[in-house]
């Protein structure tokens, strides 16, 4: 085996662990992999900052929502508005009390009943504004 | 198929009763090709993997489903899991690999499951029959550019996940430097079938998964022979447009695929032209402008920045058409945008920015660039 390629490969399992613990990778978080991999802090940032999902704003329910073609040709975009609104998602993209984040990603792989969301690992589809509030509401 | 019986692992069962060798002259027989988009004759990729020389190989699963359009990838590994695990086990039987990885990414965690659960179900004695091989389920954080070979090894071998420019092939030096055998779901789920029915009789009934979304009645998968054509997809596989609006185009391979006008509905769809099988359906009431701008918005995010036509291409393609053009008819924004996409053609580093404009270059060559000019 590869000893060194094989732990260095652990890089990314090790930072989803993190994100998925605390939304977002801290930079504590980066230190005590660096360490335990032994490879240096840099190393691990880069890979990090490289990945979008491993920077989420932290929430106790992170609202992932696809803005892809599919989707957004059946109006995911005023999905988005009236989430944005009824929960006063800040610019953060986070809502009062850490309660839920919201990110616009790309395609989730469910185009055909879009428009479609995952609420931490669970999907959502054929959504409107009114029933994906009210999915929303119930996690509350 | 879904569940798991004796008769399932039967597929197993023969491939392991021939030689590695064997295994791939089926393939090749079956006329099996790549159907995550790139049509390569699979046979032909195995037996390279097959003769590369090393102690160790690896084979990869690439599940990392990102071009918008696309969904089979997601409904085979939580539908069918034991027929994607049975094609990795055989494509490791065949080249000489006994680690495999399959490559999901994040958001198919209900796919992790099934997986997880389809890799328990096999008969323990069987396994060891193939060598007790090592299956691992890499749950990867995603991202359109990971499913591109080179970006995906990089990905595993945890870093950022940037294509490397070749040779070598990950056929040749892939994960760790070692010869690596990289197929797609759909691919791999095939493979179980041509051992059921025997390679000549798969090649006469196979079926490619097309997926169809957008503005049809019923959006869904569907499987056809290849050669089926767009208009039979549509309006009856589909049930036609989903509204009195009639049908504009379809974006054949996803956003970054090809397009199809009303007159192009009975062109035969096969290999060169069905790319991954995902087509997205739009109706004459839609903006082509918000169409292609939604589209650049999603290659300026997705490129993986390391190289500059692409980087920057991608990026100013998406500013230009976010703002409101120079002129007013945007006649000179649209030279900007044209000359543009030419160059990223011609000199990105990899797909991504060499496929990122041709929505745009199809519709300005089919419908006129006036479709675009005006907001
Ligand atoms: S073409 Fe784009 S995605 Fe591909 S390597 Fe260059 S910057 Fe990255
Ligand atoms: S486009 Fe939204 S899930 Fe694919």
């Amino acid at each position: 085996m590869e000893k060194k390629e094989t732990l260095a490969a652990n890089v990314i399992p090790e930072l989803m662990k993190a994100a998925s613990r605390k939304g977002e990778v801290t930079s504590s978080a980066i230190v005590s992999i660096a360490t335990k991999l032994s490879i240096p802090v840099t190393a691990v940032e880069q890979v990090a900052t490289f990945y979008p999902s491993l920077s989420i704003p932290p929430a106790k329910h992170q609202i992932s929502l696809c803005k892809s073609l599919s989707c957004h040709m059946e109006r995911s975009s005023a999905i988005y508005k009236a989430i944005k609104k009824e929960l006063s998602i800040n610019k953060a993209g986070v809502s009062p009390g850490g309660k839920f984040s919201i990110t616009l990603t790309s395609c989730l792989g469910l185009c055909g009943e879009g428009p479609a969301m995952m609420v931490n690992d669970k999907s959502f589809t054929a959504l409107r504004p009114a029933k994906a509030l009210k999915i929303l509401e119930a996690l509350k | 198929m879904s569940s798991m019986s004796p008769a399932d692992n039967l597929a197993l069962e023969k491939a392991l009763a021939i030689k590695p060798e064997e295994i791939i002259d089926e393939i090749t027989e079956s006329g099996l090709r790549g159907l995550g988009g790139a049509g390569f004759p699979v046979g032909r990729k195995w037996r390279t993997v097959r003769e590369a020389r090393s102690d160790k190989k690896f084979v990869i699963c690439n599940a990392e489903e990102g071009e918008p359009g696309t969904f089979k990838d997601r409904y085979l590994i939580e539908n069918f899991p034991e027929m994607v695990i049975e094609g990795v086990l055989i494509a490791m039987h065949a080249v000489g690999a006994k680690q495999s990885y399959i490559y999901l990414r994040r958001e198919y965690g209900k796919g992790y499951e099934s997986l997880k659960k389809a890799v328990r179900g096999f008969p323990p004695g069987l396994i060891k029959k193939f060598g007790s091989p090592e299956v691992t389920l890499w749950k990867g954080p995603g991202g359109y550019i990971c499913g591109e070979e080179s970006a995906l090894i990089e990905s595993i071998s945890g870093r950022r996940a940037e294509p490397q420019s070749r040779p070598p092939y990950p056929t040749e030096a892939g994960l760790f430097g070692h010869p690596t055998l990289i197929n797609n779901v759909e691919t791999l789920a095939n493979v179980p079938l041509i051992f059921n029915m025997g390679a000549e009789k798969y090649r006469e009934s196979f079926k490619k998964i097309f997926c169809v979304s957008g503005d049809v009645k019923k959006r869904g998968i569907y499987k056809a022979a290849p050669g089926v054509t767009l208009r039979e997809l549509v309006f009856n596989h589909a049930d036609g447009m989903k509204s009195a609006k009639r049908f504009k185009l379809a974006l054949v391979g996803g956003v970054s695929g090809r397009v199809f006008s009303s007159d192009d509905l009975d062109l035969k769809l096969d290999y060169e032209l069905f790319g991954n099988g995902a087509i997205i359906v739009l109706d004459e009431s839609r903006s082509l402008r918000d169409t292609i701008l939604n589209i650049a918005e999603f290659f300026a995010e997705e490129s993986c920045g390391k190289c500059a036509p692409c980087r920057q291409g991608t990026s100013r393609f998406e500013a230009i058409l976010k703002r409101k053009y120079k002129n007013k008819d945007g006649s000179k924004d649209m030279e900007v945008l044209k000359l543009l996409s030419t160059v990223m053609k011609d000199t990105s580093l990899c797909g991504l920015g060499r496929t990122a404009t041709n929505v745009f270059d199809d519709i300005v060559k089919k419908f006129g660039q006036e479709v675009l000019m005006t907001s």
